[in-house]
């Protein structure tokens, strides 16, 4: 995750408003978290405080652009990635989010992490999908570092590593 | 004479009976293509085509289902009867959209990366010809006289207007920003622009396409569009909301809004049953809404990340 994290920094890859790829791809992923759904809607829905549960982000600054809202996250290994909040869903306990620039090799990320009570008493299961693109904007052959491959281990490592502690942090804050 | 016609009427019957009607739903993520039965609502095969398979095109005419494979670089064709491919079509680019002619003859192609549209004859697959439409052409649509093809053209925020006969580029109509899929109604008067980045559907008149489009406002990125039997009805897949949104067509405003699966794509309507069937990428099923009571009457689980994007319930 930590090496991967700096070659994508290297490469430097930025959007642009062209057209995306054609085939969208998907991360999705669970964890189950020994507390109420209300205790994990309230870490989960903080939007500027990313970086007290997700291991590989150093800060967080949020940011109020009128009505909409947008943070930056400094990642650990370096580069920022820059994101705006689309809606944050009491009723639902729904956060969907997209990647507006930044360093993650994905074009076109939208994501949302949403709590719903169990599978067992007193727990909470949280459900992090994200749909994106590849970088590459081509016909193959597709290099390396832009590919599908590439965009999907990148979101999948995020979710992995983000979602293990922030199962960790919220059982050890009881 | 009479008996002719007689037994020609009960051969037709028998055919329709011994083949059941089929949609074909193209599964991007394991590259397939789920066929199945409307009336059962039952996946009665699965089909392997090429790589990341997203549009699609059905001919009862010809007995063909026309695939596009965008990562396979390919264009699969599957017999209708026996449910196999039959051939694969080779097209050097990245084809989306696809769509055939009224009578079956030509399909046409859009290559997402190179701007271009092939026209491809259907007795003779060597034989194509294209035309540079505009930026990132996505879905596309023939005219019910077969004489006029409407393209997406996607990233340059615009309806191409083609001369079927001879591939020349009549009319840009400016439409909202990114359209994706477009659809005629059913008496061919009017053209649906789905328009992504702007959460919006573009009406045109096309007895008088100088005239602006109608905008309407839909839910979050649509992709999709098509009409019920009559008319009345515009549905569209709205895939960062999971819904349908119903559009009232005389009165141009959206009536209803109806939860379906995660991430819903293309959709068709059968017009026997009076149903809207939507392709779910996000949680790889097919929901089946009854366009009466705009109510989900059943979810059929199909391939990873279905699409079907195009006119896939075979008439």
């Amino acid at each position: 995750m930590k090496k991967l994290l700096s070659i994508i920094a290297l490469a430097a890859l930025s959007f642009n408003a062209a057209a995306h790829g054609p085939s969208p791809q998907k991360v999705e992923k669970t964890v189950v978290i020994k507390a109420a759904p209300a205790k994990v809607w309230a870490v989960v829905k903080d939007f500027g405080n990313i970086h007290a549960w997700h291991p590989a982000i150093a800060s967080t600054k949020l940011e109020k652009k009128g009505e909409e809202t947008f943070r930056t996250l400094t990642l650990k290994d370096g580069g920022t990635i820059y994101e705006k909040l689309r809606t944050a869903d009491d009723a639902d306990m729904k956060l969907r989010y997209e990647i507006v620039d930044g360093v993650a090799p994905v074009a076109d990320y939208n994501a949302f992490m949403q709590v719903t009570a169990g599978p067992g008493a007193g727990e909470s299961t949280v459900t992090w999908v994200g749909r994106f693109y590849r970088t590459y904007k081509l016909n193959p052959p597709i290099p390396a570092g832009q590919d599908d491959e590439t965009a999907v281990k990148f979101v999948t490592g995020v979710y992995d590593s983000g979602l293990a502690n922030l199962k960790k942090v919220i059982e050890n804050s009881k | 004479m009479k008996n002719f016609v007689l037994l020609l009427a009960l051969s037709l019957s028998l055919s329709a009976c011994q083949h059941p009607q089929m949609a074909y739903i193209t599964n991007q993520g394991d590259n397939t293509v789920s066929v199945i039965d409307t009336a059962k609502r039952k996946v009665t095969h699965t089909i392997g085509v090429g790589k990341a398979p997203v549009g699609v095109a059905v001919s009862a005419t010809l007995r063909r289902v026309y695939i596009t494979n965008v990562e396979g670089q390919s264009i699969s064709v599957i017999d209708s009867h026996q449910q196999t491919v039959i051939h694969t079509i080779k097209v050097a680019g990245s084809p989306v959209g696809l769509a055939l002619s009224p009578d079956s003859k030509m399909l046409y192609v859009a290559d997402w990366y190179s701007d271009r549209i092939l026209a491809i004859d259907t007795s003779d697959y060597n034989s194509k010809k294209e035309v540079i439409a505009g930026k990132a052409p996505a879905g596309l649509v023939v005219s019910n006289d077969n004489k006029t093809l409407y393209v997406a053209a996607r990233d340059s925020n615009q309806i191409v207007v083609i001369d079927t006969s001879t591939l020349a580029i009549k009319q840009r109509i400016h439409v909202g920003v990114h359209p994706f899929g477009v659809s005629l109604s059913q008496s061919g008067q009017q053209l649906y622009s789905v328009n992504v980045y702007d959460n919006t559907v573009s009406i045109i008149d096309l007895n008088n396409t100088d005239k602006p489009p109608y905008t309407i406002k839909v839910g979050e990125h649509p992709y999709c569009a098509v009409t019920n039997a009559i008319d009345t009805k515009l549905y569209v897949t709205n895939t960062q909301d999971d819904s349908i949104s119903v559009i009232d067509l005389p009165t141009k405003k959206v009536i209803a809004t109806i939860g379906v699966g995660m991430t819903p794509e293309g959709l068709s309507f059968n017009q026997k049953l009076n149903q809207l069937w939507v392709a779910n990428w996000g949680t790889n099923n097919v929901s089946v809404i009854d366009a009466t009571t705009n109510k989900v009457v059943s979810t059929i689980k199909t391939g990873d990340k279905s699409r079907a994007f195009g006119l896939f319930m075979m008439p």
